[in-house]
């Protein structure tokens, strides 16, 4: 073999080397990269998880406020018993068609270009009304409020449901609402 | 043998630049994957201390790394579009050392 040939040999040589050098670079910058995005989406899990069960902790402390011309618990007491019957909100039975596109009311925040919730993610809330019988007469004192608060962020999502039963003070509903259960 | 010489110059100085590349790309990738296993390590550092708070329900966990970021009158949509008042909360946030830190917003009532 020449001093020539030895040349041509080194130099695959170090340029396998090269090679190797540049892949473990590249693997190595991939990992940590799988290891970050993995970290972010349990992030927005979490964050997902602090604005539903939040928000869902906030509209408990709404609802238990004694009803006055504005505010949750107004609103709501406002809609079940309308000063017009035809008006007033109806119950959701899960038995009739198309009786969820108007017994399920949904809500989202207004948003505007600098809108203070934008950190939390997407908020949708839902919410119905029913009795334990089935019943349709909103002045039951057997009636459950559910709601159900939904938070997305980054594609991930997390969804509170809370059952709300009517505060009653010698068994008449005080317009206030106290929890009942939550999954 | 004057060719030869050139040669063997264009190949030394193409085998140093392309060393010198790889060299570059191997600290780059040292320097970014260090700044993105210590984001990494401080997002799940956070995601934990949320978990503590809205699972685990310790109160402890609160007062000590939050702060309270706004007051805000919330107005919520409906689907027909109407818009209506549903009362005032708090946004709150936990702490962070340095601000591109990551860190979980929530919500309370005032």
């Amino acid at each position: 073999m020449t001093k020539k040939d030895d040349r041509g040999y080194t130099m695959i040589i170090v340029m396998c080397l090269m090679f190797l050098f540049m892949a473990l670079a590249l693997a190595m910058l991939f990992s940590a990269t799988q290891t970050l995005a993995r970290a972010e989406r349990e992030a927005a899990r979490k964050q997902c998880r602090a604005s539903a069960v939040s928000f869902a902790e906030w509209i408990d402390e709404e609802l238990r406020i004694t009803p006055d011309q504005s505010g949750l618990s107004y609103r709501i007491k406002k809609r079940l018993l309308g000063e017009e019957e035809t008006n007033r909100w109806p119950a959701y039975t899960g038995g009739l068609e198309g009786e969820a596109e108007v017994a399920i009311l949904t809500f989202s925040p207004v948003l505007s270009g600098t809108t203070p919730l934008k950190e939390l993610g997407d908020l949708e809330v839902k919410m119905y009304w029913e009795t334990e019988e089935g019943g349709r007469d909103p002045e039951d004192p057997d009636v459950n409020l559910v709601v159900t608060v939904k938070a997305v962020v980054e594609e991930e999502q997390f969804s509170v449901t809370t059952r709300y039963a009517k505060t009653l003070e010698n068994d008449a509903w005080n317009g206030t609402w106290n929890v009942r259960g939550r999954e | 043998m004057k060719d030869q010489k050139g040669t063997s110059l264009v190949s030394v100085i193409v085998s140093f630049a392309v060393m010198m590349i790889v060299l570059l790309l191997l600290q780059v990738s040292i320097m970014a994957s260090g700044r993105y296993a210590a984001r990494a390590d401080s997002v799940w550092k956070r995601a934990a201390e949320a978990d503590r708070k809205y699972v685990d329900d310790d109160p402890d966990a609160e007062p000590k790394e939050v702060e309270k970021r706004s007051e805000v009158g919330l107005a919520m949509a409906t689907e027909a579009g109407s818009t209506e008042f549903w009362g005032r909360m708090e946004k709150w946030r936990t702490t962070a050392k340095d601000p591109e830190d990551f860190q979980i917003y929530y919500v309370k009532h005032p």
